[in-house]
This record gives structure tokens, C-alpha cells and sequence, in this order.
């Protein structure tokens, strides 16, 4: 090739070495694709025509449930879903004869006793399609030991299903709830017949959040190489839910109410989160799901005889009794209607005169002769006269006003399902319901939270959290984040804090009223339960409810409230509401000593700083 | 204008290439359709630039280079700004105005061919020197930096070879250009080993801390391999990158004191399990700079040695050893500090690496390639016969772009692709002619970058979609769907055209 002279000798050199390489490498190249069509080709070829597109439902798996310490990389799951496989034969899928000699070389692969499986298949008729469980719950080593002999073992079926479990049992029943079949209902509303769907508690509040979306993916299969997919639709798995139950203080809490019939609820007045939610007698959810039916009957039965599945703390309404004293002080106090030291004597009984003549005058006894009483040692120990008196003076127009300031006929808006609203009775109210106009009986009986007034012990407790938080209540809440993680994003929703009224209450006023329920624990009406566990700076205030029958010796017959805070030595930021109510109880001490124990718990936890707080 | 010393076989073969990739692509599906109508217009489009250049003389480019070269740098920082680039596929490397996107990165292949072409003229075509090598480097390594940030590997990487091969060519001494090719190699190598291995951690991380704390197992497994980033910066208390600010939940867990020890003390455990002396040798700074140390001493002492004992010839090799390893050192271990390479980038490397750990991503990507092209065999399976590109959702990602010879493989067979890459030859061997027969200097190394730009690109991508290289994004210039390739090429070949017709005009005067 004749070139021009006049250029370089060296860049034509190297050009020369260029040109080499450029042809090594086109027939390195060349020799890579021949080999790779032609050699390979046809195996290729063949893997191109096995290509699939197959479109696959991929069903989407239910959130799951974890407390509060999940934040601090504790994991504590409430509910969560397990796998179970199950070892399934059909009889009729083998020989006559066949069955038995599998199922006893079964035994033996499994190192089980002579007859445990054999007896699962000796009431079975040799042809019958109805399916036997050979092996609930099968181990890892079980699968993989059944897998190295599958061919030996091909008529056997293993069912593999995705379970619900609740992890602590009945702990937190009435909580998280429990799920099952649609309801015709449900399934109007777009449920999938074989999807299970949440029937009580956050299971069915949060149901949309927790079942999340079916995906679908388009699979591209070459021979069993699944590893082209390409989704379709992603799969949107139920968000999780993080509470605000804290695990180790519901247990706690459950075991101080093991042998009592009420509830318990454990706020923290800064946020409203509810760090423990227990109604007793509560039920477990997994017996309710189990396919022991035998069990699960059992289980139901016991259920409706105790009545088990009625929230306590939000579905049942009692008159508050002297926990509501809180409020008539505090009204009497904002009204400018009494001063802090007034004094009166307490002579064990209130007399209202009759206001027709003939008629004998009502008396309303004290439960005690409490002789001179300050307002705040009225408080402290309860004495029911001096609030008689107090109640008779500023008139039911002011107790009804206050206690509608603080909700107590509404519903606090917790996120759970079945919550009542109390009733304030009020002139209106009772010319409506009962047929008969407001006394100055009904004037007394209110002022000391009893007669027509019933609240539940939700919203009493959140007044209380109220009196920490100066005026200010936040709706109670259980779900502290709703969460869900992605391949490789997360979604994460925190619930704000939403405040369910304000009311401007005076400062001084509300002092006075912390001092005086200190007063209860330390030396008034609580004063022995918490002196047992050394407590010091606990507020709160019993109460004890007359049922009709009004037999005083009969301790069985009264209900029993308490509801208290702490620690008032701390900032509210550590501060808790305990509200305590127990029905058939034995007057307030003894949700006071339960209370003595929750508090307890919590100074330890606070003390080993091991509670999650923000 | 001047037709007749256009070289018609130059252009009737790239124009067969680019009609034989409208086949292509109209041939696999629907989407393909839109995109051969798309590449027809471009076509037309891109010979008009093609006569445009070859009525401009190329010394006149070649004295313009500084300017094209700043030029296309501006364009390089300007798509890096959010306003004016746009994100395609996870990398800021688009530059969108009034309709039309271009690629920058596409500019500067030629920019850098027209500037080193203007300084190895000027240098006379012999660089001796380090010290002369010293321009060429920095002309190189700012945009490599610049388009990492994007970050798109394929044509960061693409540059170093294409501007060694100038430069060899261009008269580098040879002992030099080994030098730096080295020098090269480690500084690419060190990085990619250590985020390699930073890779293989993640699983095993993962499997401890399933048992130990599920936040933070879910942390990591959001994170991936921005784990490191995170836990490297954490360590000097920096801001965080932006992209990382969707997930603030991962940083807060992260960052909780206890959680921190926890996953400081799991990557411990994990890298003792599975010691390895190289990456542990680059986890101790101490030792890489006493190592660094070490040959630069041995280098001053050869150097020495050679000069006060007159055997230059003796210590010739050590001297160069010395000088390679450290200076790779020391350049690869600040660029894995500085370089920060993405997932996607690593994990193609990993795959190649290592296939079997990734079946699913980068892997995925492979082996349907080789499935598509392999199953053309000799015939092919016949025009607008392909599986694999068929449907709404193709079989093979990027067919159209980066694998579509796979595409052709499938469609036409190793007829096809026979074809094509002796038709790629035919244009590089014609160029070479014109490249031996140019006017002056000028134009033959001009001549001679230009074929570069085409031999790597055609080398390039056909060895990464028959699985000699690792995967990374480069299109195969006329046949690739991709306006600014497409642009780019075409303007090449116009100042080739251009150069053929000066030795005419030269024989004329």
C-alpha cells in the first residue's frame, strides 16, 4: 500500500501496530460470537423458546403488630405471622396397603414412637379423599430430613400456610384484637372470601393498613431459572404497627389484675399514648384461630359466660363515686364559688330538708365521720359530706358544665372499636330519659359522682391527665408509627399527638387540687397500699361505687375505682395516668395496691432507663 | 460544494449500518417501531452534520480544540445542576432543552481526540517525559471525575483507554506509557476491589444482625451498600448526601448511640470471620502510607544510585516498580476515599466477578443477552422473529440501546452479526487508509482518534454483551437507538470525509 510520504515514519509504525491490534481484536470478537451462535447456539436457541410469560398472583402478607421498644431495637412482636407446614395425606391417592407401610416408614425417618402417626390414619377409609394431618407444625430438620427422601415419600402432600400468631397470648386481647373469615358484610365491602380480615381491636380498625395490596408479577421463566420477573404490579405488604403499649408494663399490669374483674389503662398525659390497655377477663386470640375445634368451642363458651370479649376500659359505663370529687372541687374552685380553707364538720351524714312539708327529710349518709374538714383533706380522705354540702351550694348546673368541659359524655376518639360515651345527667336529660324533673337529691347524689352520672374509665382517665397537663388532653392513642419496608425504601407514617380539648384552668387552683391527691396517697384514703411499696410522690384518688342493692357490710357488691399519677418529683415528660376500675371490687384500696404495683414497675423501668420515651 | 472527492464507500457503509439498525429495531416489537421512525429522522439529520463537517477544515478544528474542550466541560458541570440535566436511569447525564436532550459526554470523546491530536502536533510527536505527560492527564481526568459524578462509569472508563491509545500512537515512549498504563490499572483497581469487598459484607452483616436487633437489620437491608457511606461519614459527623435524606428513619436509627456501637462492632466480627490480607491491608492507612513510603525511598535511592554510580541501565527496572506502586498507591487509595461509586456500578462488577451471587440483577441483564444473541445461531430466527425483545415487557433490558447486537444476533444470526462487525471493520480499515494517506501529521492523528473512538466503542460493547467484560452502559455507535451517539458519529465521520478530501486538494495545488 503506497502511502504518503510526508508523514511521520514513527506515527506510521505505530499506526501499523494499531491496525494489528484492531484485527486481533475483531477476530477475537468474531471467534466469540461464531462460538457463542454457533456452538452454543442451539441450547440457547432452545432456552429462548422455553421462555414463559406467566402472569402470578402474589398475595400481599398482613402486617405485623410489635410494642413501643421497637424503636430501640428491641423486638418485642405482639402479633406476627409464622409459617406452618403441615405433612397432609389422601388416602386415596395410595394402594391398598401402601398408606400404612409409608406412614410406619415415616415413623421411623422421624424417630417418632411406634403408632404416633399410625393412629391418625386408622379410622380412615382406605378410598376416602378427606384429608389427614399427619404432622402439624413440622420442624426445619423434619422438611429437610422428609426432603432427602421425597421420592419415597411423593404421595405425601406438605402444606405450607402462613399463620397468625399472637405472641403474648391474652396479654393484649383486647388490644390488638383478633382476625377471621370475612362476614357476608365484609365481603360486600370487597373482601376476598379466603382472606382473613380483622374482627375486633387494631386488627379491625387498621385492617386496610394491615393487609395491604396484591401484587402481580409477569414471570419471564427460563426452564427453572426464575430469576426474570418483572413485576407488574408490586406487592404492597400490610404496613406494620408499632404501639404505644409498652410490652414489660402490660404484663406487669396483667399480673396485678390476674384475679380481678375491671381495667386498667396507663397514659402518658404528654402525648396521650396509651402504654397500657387491660380489661379482664381477657381471652387468647390464637384460640380463637386454632383448628382444634374442640378448644376453640371451649374457649368460646368460656368467653360469653365471663364476657370477655367487652372492653372494659372503653365499653362499660359506672358512676365515677369519689373520683369524680376531683372535678367538683376543681369546678367550685375555678367558679370563685369556695376558698381554698373553708372549713366545715363532717358529722357522717348530709340532711336535705324536704321541701314539702309532711315529707321526712332525705338523708345522705358519709361513709365515715370525718369531724373539721379543709377542702383538701376532703379530697384526701374522701369525705362525702363536706362535698354534700359543697355539691348543694354551688348548684348540679356548675358539676354538669365542668364535667362536659372535660368530655366526660363523648367519646375520646381512641382508635379501637366499641367505645361508648358516658352520660352526664342534667335537667333535660332526665325529664327525656327518666320522666321526671332534676331534684336537689340527684344535685347531692352528682356532687359526689354517683346516681345518674356514669363515665368509662377512658375518659375519667384522660381528666385526670388533663389536671398534669394544665387543662390540656390529648387523644389517646395506641399506634405510635405505621411502617412498612420496602425492597428499598420504607414507609413510615408517624401519628402526631392531636389534643382533644384545652381548657383554661387556673394555675394555683390546679396545685391545689395535685397537692390534695398527693395528700390521698400519702396520708388520706390510699395512704396503706402505697406505703407498702414505699411510693413517695404519687397522686391519686379512690373511689367506690353503691350499686343499688346498697349493702354497705357487703364488700362484693361495690364497685372500685382508683385513678392516679406520678411521679409529680419528675418532669410530665416521665409522668403516667393510671386509671384503675374493678368491678365487684373491694372498695378503692384495692385498685389502689394495684396501682401501688404499676407504679412500682414504672420507677424501676425509669430507673433502668429502659423504656422507650420521645 | 464539492462532491467528488467524498470517499462514497465510507459513507454507503456507515449508511448501511444505520438502516440495518432501523431493521433492527423495527423488528423487535412495537416500542421498536417508534424507535426506528425516531433513528430514520435522525438519520437524515446526522448526514447534514456529516457534510456540514466535510466542507470544514479540520486544522481549523484542531487550532479550535481549547475552546470545544471548554465547551463541552461547561456542558459537563452545567447537566450536573438539577435545572438544566435530567435524571435517566439513576445518572444526571442528560442535558434537556426545548425538546432536545444530548448527552455531553458524547462531546467530549471528541473534544479530548481534537486536543491531544493539537498537542502531540505541537510536541512534535514524541513525548519523552513525564512532565510532558503531565497536560495530557489533567485534560483526561477532569471530565472522567466530572461524568463519575454523574455518575455514569461506562464513559468515564471509556476515555482512559481511548486517550492511552492516542497517546500511543501519538509517540509516547513506550517504558512511559507502560508506566502510566499501571499507574492506571491500580489506581481503577484498588477502589473497585475495596467496594467490592465492602459489597461482600452486606450479607453476611445482614444474617447477624437478624438475630440480634431487627431495626437495625431492616436498616441495613434498606440501605444496601450506602451502608458505608453512611457509617463512613458518620464518623467525621458530616451532613448526609441528599439522596439518602428519603430514608431519615435509617439515619436516626443509625445514629442512636447504642445502635451505632452495635453495627460498628457487627462489621468488626463479620471482617474477621473472612480475613483477607489485601483488604485488610487497605483498612489500616497507617500501613498503605509506610507502604507508599517505602517505594518512594527505594525509588530516591535507585534514582541516586544511578547517579552517582553510573548504572542507570541496572536499576532501570526497580526504579520504574518503585515508582508504579507507589504513585498507584497512593492514587488508588485516594480515589477509593474520593470516588464514590453507586450500587448499581459495584454490583456489576460483582456479578462479573462473582455470577452467582447475583442471578438477579446485573447477572439477569448478561445472561439474557447471551441467550438472545446466541439463539439467532446461524440463520437467525428471521426479521421481526425475535422472543425475546417481543411484547410489552422485553425479555432482555436495554435491547434497543446497549445490547442491540444481541438484538441483531437473535433476528438475523451470525449472518447478521458477521455482517455487521466486518462491515465495522471495512469502516475502521478505510479510516486507517485515510489515516496513512493524510495530508500532514495533523490529520493522521486525527484520523487515527477518531478510529479509536470507533474501535473502543465497537470493542467495547460487543465483548460487554458477549460476556468478556463486566456490564456497563455504552452504545454501539449507528446501530444504537441514542440521538447524541448517533450525532456524534456521524460528525466524525464527517472530518474523516474532511481529511480524505485535503490530500486531494493538496495534490491539486
Amino acid at each position: 500500500m503506497r502511502t504518503n510520504e510526508l508523514l511521520n515514519t514513527f506515527l506510521k509504525k505505530r499506526i501499523y501496530v494499531f491496525l494489528f491490534i484492531i484485527l486481533a481484536v475483531f477476530f477475537v470478537l468474531l471467534t466469540r460470537i461464531s462460538y457463542l451462535q454457533l456452538v452454543l447456539g442451539k441450547s440457547f436457541y432452545e432456552d429462548s423458546q422455553l421462555v414463559i410469560h406467566q402472569t402470578v398472583n402474589i398475595p400481599a402478607s398482613r402486617g405485623e403488630v410489635y410494642d413501643r421498644n421497637y424503636i430501640m431495637a428491641r423486638k418485642y412482636p405482639l402479633i406476627s405471622n409464622k409459617i406452618r407446614k403441615t405433612l397432609i395425606a389422601i388416602p386415596a391417592h395410595f394402594e391398598v396397603g401402601e398408606l400404612f407401610i409409608c406412614v410406619e416408614q415415616l415413623e421411623l425417618l422421624f424417630e417418632l414412637e411406634y403408632g404416633t402417626l399410625l393412629r391418625k390414619i386408622e379410622k380412615s377409609s382406605t378410598h376416602s379423599y378427606k384429608k389427614i394431618e399427619l404432622i402439624l407444625n413440622m420442624t426445619n430438620g423434619q422438611v429437610e430430613r422428609f426432603a432427602d427422601y421425597y421420592l419415597l415419600f411423593s404421595k405425601f402432600i406438605l402444606h405450607k400456610e402462613i399463620w397468625r400468631f399472637y405472641n403474648e397470648q391474652s396479654n393484649v386481647a383486647h388490644v390488638t384484637g383478633y382476625i377471621g373469615l370475612p362476614s357476608a358484610k365484609d365481603i360486600q365491602q370487597g373482601a376476598q372470601g379466603d382472606v382473613l380480615v380483622g374482627k375486633n381491636g387494631l386488627e379491625l380498625i387498621y385492617n386496610e393498613t394491615l393487609s395491604g395490596e396484591d401484587g402481580e408479577i409477569l414471570q419471564l421463566k427460563i426452564q427453572n431459572d426464575s430469576s426474570g420477573q418483572v413485576q407488574l404490579k408490586s406487592v404492597k405488604s400490610g404496613k406494620s404497627l408499632i404501639l404505644t403499649i409498652d410490652i414489660l408494663l402490660q404484663r406487669a399490669v396483667v399480673k396485678a389484675m390476674q384475679n380481678y374483674q375491671g381495667a386498667v389503662v396507663v397514659l402518658r398525659p404528654k402525648t396521650g399514648e396509651i402504654l397500657s390497655l387491660v380489661s379482664t377477663p381477657s381471652y387468647n386470640p390464637n384460640l380463637l384461630l386454632t383448628r382444634n375445634k374442640k378448644k376453640r368451642g371451649e374457649h368460646l363458651r368460656y368467653m360469653n359466660k365471663v364476657e370477655a370479649e367487652l372492653n372494659r376500659a372503653i365499653a362499660t359505663k359506672f358512676p365515677p363515686a369519689s373520683s369524680f370529687k376531683t372535678l367538683v372541687a376543681l369546678a367550685a374552685l375555678e367558679e370563685g364559688l369556695i376558698d381554698f380553707n373553708k372549713k366545715s364538720v363532717c358529722k357522717g351524714k348530709f340532711i336535705l330538708k324536704s321541701q314539702y312539708s309532711g315529707f321526712d327529710d332525705a338523708v345522705f349518709y358519709d361513709w365515715d365521720v370525718h369531724g373539721a374538714m379543709t377542702l383538701k383533706n376532703a379530697i384526701a380522705y374522701s369525705c362525702s359530706s363536706y362535698f354534700y354540702n359543697l355539691g348543694y351550694q354551688i348548684g348540679s348546673e356548675v358539676i354538669i358544665k365542668y364535667a362536659r368541659y372535660f368530655h366526660l359524655d363523648q367519646k375520646m376518639g381512641i382508635d379501637l372499636p366499641g367505645e361508648i360515651t358516658g352520660v352526664i345527667p342534667s335537667n333535660l336529660w332526665k325529664e327525656k330519659v327518666i320522666g321526671q324533673r332534676w331534684y336537689d337529691g340527684d344535685t347531692i347524689n352528682l356532687s359526689i359522682g354517683q346516681g345518674f352520672l356514669e363515665t368509662t374509665l377512658l375518659s375519667m382517665t384522660n381528666f385526670y391527665s388533663a389536671i398534669i397537663n394544665n387543662g390540656v388532653a390529648y387523644k389517646p392513642h395506641l399506634v405510635k408509627e405505621i411502617y412498612r419496608m420496602g425492597t428499598s425504601d420504607i414507609f413510615l407514617d408517624t401519628i402526631k399527638k392531636e389534643v382533644l380539648y384545652a381548657i383554661p384552668l387556673e394555675k394555683k387552683n390546679l396545685n391545689f387540687i395535685k397537692e390534695a391527691l398527693m395528700k390521698t396517697v400519702t396520708d388520706g384514703t390510699a395512704k396503706w397500699p402505697f406505703r407498702r411499696y414505699a411510693l413517695k410522690n404519687i397522686a391519686g384518688k379512690t373511689g367506690t361505687v353503691q350499686t343499688k342493692s346498697n349493702n354497705r357490710l357487703d364488700n362484693e357488691s361495690q364497685h372500685a375505682w382508683f385513678i392516679g399519677f406520678g411521679p409529680t418529683d419528675k418532669e410530665k415528660f416521665y409522668n403516667i395516668v393510671v386509671g384503675i376500675f374493678i368491678e365487684w371490687g373491694r372498695a378503692g384500696s384495692v385498685p389502689a395496691s394495684i396501682a401501688a404495683q404499676i407504679f412500682q414497675h414504672w420507677d424501676i423501668r425509669l430507673k433502668e432507663k429502659s423504656v422507650y420515651l420521645d | 460544494m464539492n462532491f467528488k472527492n467524498i470517499d462514497w464507500l465510507l459513507v454507503v457503509s456507515i449508511i448501511t449500518l444505520n438502516i440495518f439498525g432501523i431493521f433492527v429495531l423495527y423488528g423487535a416489537g412495537e416500542l421498536g417501531h417508534i424507535f426506528a421512525y425516531q433513528t430514520c429522522m435522525r438519520m437524515f439529520f446526522g448526514i447534514g452534520v456529516l457534510f456540514i463537517f466535510y466542507t470544514i477544515d479540520y486544522h481549523r478544528l484542531v487550532s479550535l480544540a481549547p475552546i470545544i474542550y471548554i465547551v463541552a466541560i461547561f456542558l459537563l458541570i452545567l447537566i450536573l445542576l438539577p435545572f438544566f440535566g435530567t435524571k435517566i436511569k439513576g445518572a444526571r447525564s442528560w442535558f434537556r432543552f426545548a425538546g432536545f436532550g444530548f448527552q455531553p459526554a458524547e462531546l467530549i470523546k471528541i473534544a479530548i481526540v481534537l486536543l491531544l491530536t493539537n498537542f502531540l502536533v505541537s510536541k512534535n510527536l514524541s513525548v519523552k517525559s513525564v512532565k510532558e505527560l503531565l497536560f495530557p492527564s489533567i485534560i483526561v481526568f477532569i471530565p472522567i471525575s466530572l461524568i463519575m459524578v454523574q455518575p455514569d462509569l461506562g464513559y468515564a472508563l471509556f476515555l482512559i483507554p481511548l486517550s492511552l491509545l492516542l497517546l500511543f500512537i501519538g509517540g509516547a515512549n513506550i517504558i512511559l506509557f507502560v508506566t502510566i498504563f499501571f499507574i492506571g490499572f491500580l489506581t481503577i483497581f484498588i477502589p473497585l476491589y475495596i467496594e467490592y469487598h465492602k459489597y461482600m459484607l452486606i450479607e453476611p452483616l445482614l444474617v447477624l444482625l437478624q438475630d440480634t436487633s431487627i431495626r437495625l437489620y431492616e436498616a441495613v437491608k434498606v440501605l444496601g451498600f450506602d451502608l458505608w457511606s453512611i457509617l463512613e461519614l458518620h464518623s467525621d459527623k458530616l451532613v448526609f448526601k441528599t439522596s439518602l435524606a428519603n430514608n431519615q428513619w435509617v439515619i436516626k436509627t443509625l445514629l442512636q448511640e447504642e445502635n451505632y456501637e452495635i453495627i460498628s462492632k457487627s462489621v468488626e466480627v463479620v471482617r474477621s470471620q473472612k480475613p483477607t490480607f489485601l483488604r485488610d491491608f487497605f483498612y489500616k492507612p497507617w500501613l498503605v502510607f509506610g507502604t507508599v513510603l517505602f517505594f518512594v525511598f527505594g525509588y530516591i535511592t535507585t534514582l541516586l544510585v544511578a547517579f552517582f554510580f553510573r548504572e542507570n541501565n541496572k536499576t532501570y527496572f526497580i526504579r520504574y516498580t518503585c515508582l508504579i506502586l507507589s504513585l498507584g498507591l497512593t492514587l488508588g487509595y485516594l480515589g477509593s476515599i474520593f470516588i464514590d461509586l453507586r450500587p448499581h456500578q459495584v454490583s456489576r462488577v460483582v456479578s462479573f466477578v462473582n455470577p452467582e451471587q447475583f442471578s438477579k440483577g446485573a447477572g439477569y441483564q448478561l445472561r439474557h443477552s447471551l441467550i438472545t444473541l446466541g439463539s439467532g445461531q446461524f440463520f437467525g430466527k428471521g426479521f421481526t422473529k425475535g422472543d425475546m425483545t417481543k411484547g410489552d415487557v422485553a425479555f432482555l433490558p436495554e435491547w434497543y440501546n446497549d445490547f442491540i447486537f444481541s438484538t441483531l444476533g437473535e433476528q438475523f444470526g451470525f449472518v447478521g452479526t458477521g455482517f455487521i462487525l466486518l462491515i465495522y471493520l471495512f469502516v475502521l480499515l478505510r479510516s486507517i487508509f485515510i489515516a496513512l494517506h493524510a495530508k500532514d501529521d495533523v490529520g493522521s492523528l486525527l484520523a487515527i482518534g477518531i478510529v479509536s473512538i470507533f474501535f473502543l466503542h465497537v470493542f467495547l460493547n460487543v465483548a460487554i454483551i458477549s460476556g468478556l467484560m463486566p456490564v456497563t452502559g455504552l452504545p454501539l455507535p449507528f446501530l444504537s437507538h441514542g440521538g447524541s451517539n448517533l450525532l456524534i458519529s456521524y460528525l466524525c465521520i464527517g472530518i474523516l470525509l474532511n481529511i480524505n478530501r485535503q490530500r486531494f486538494i493538496n495534490v491539486a495545488s
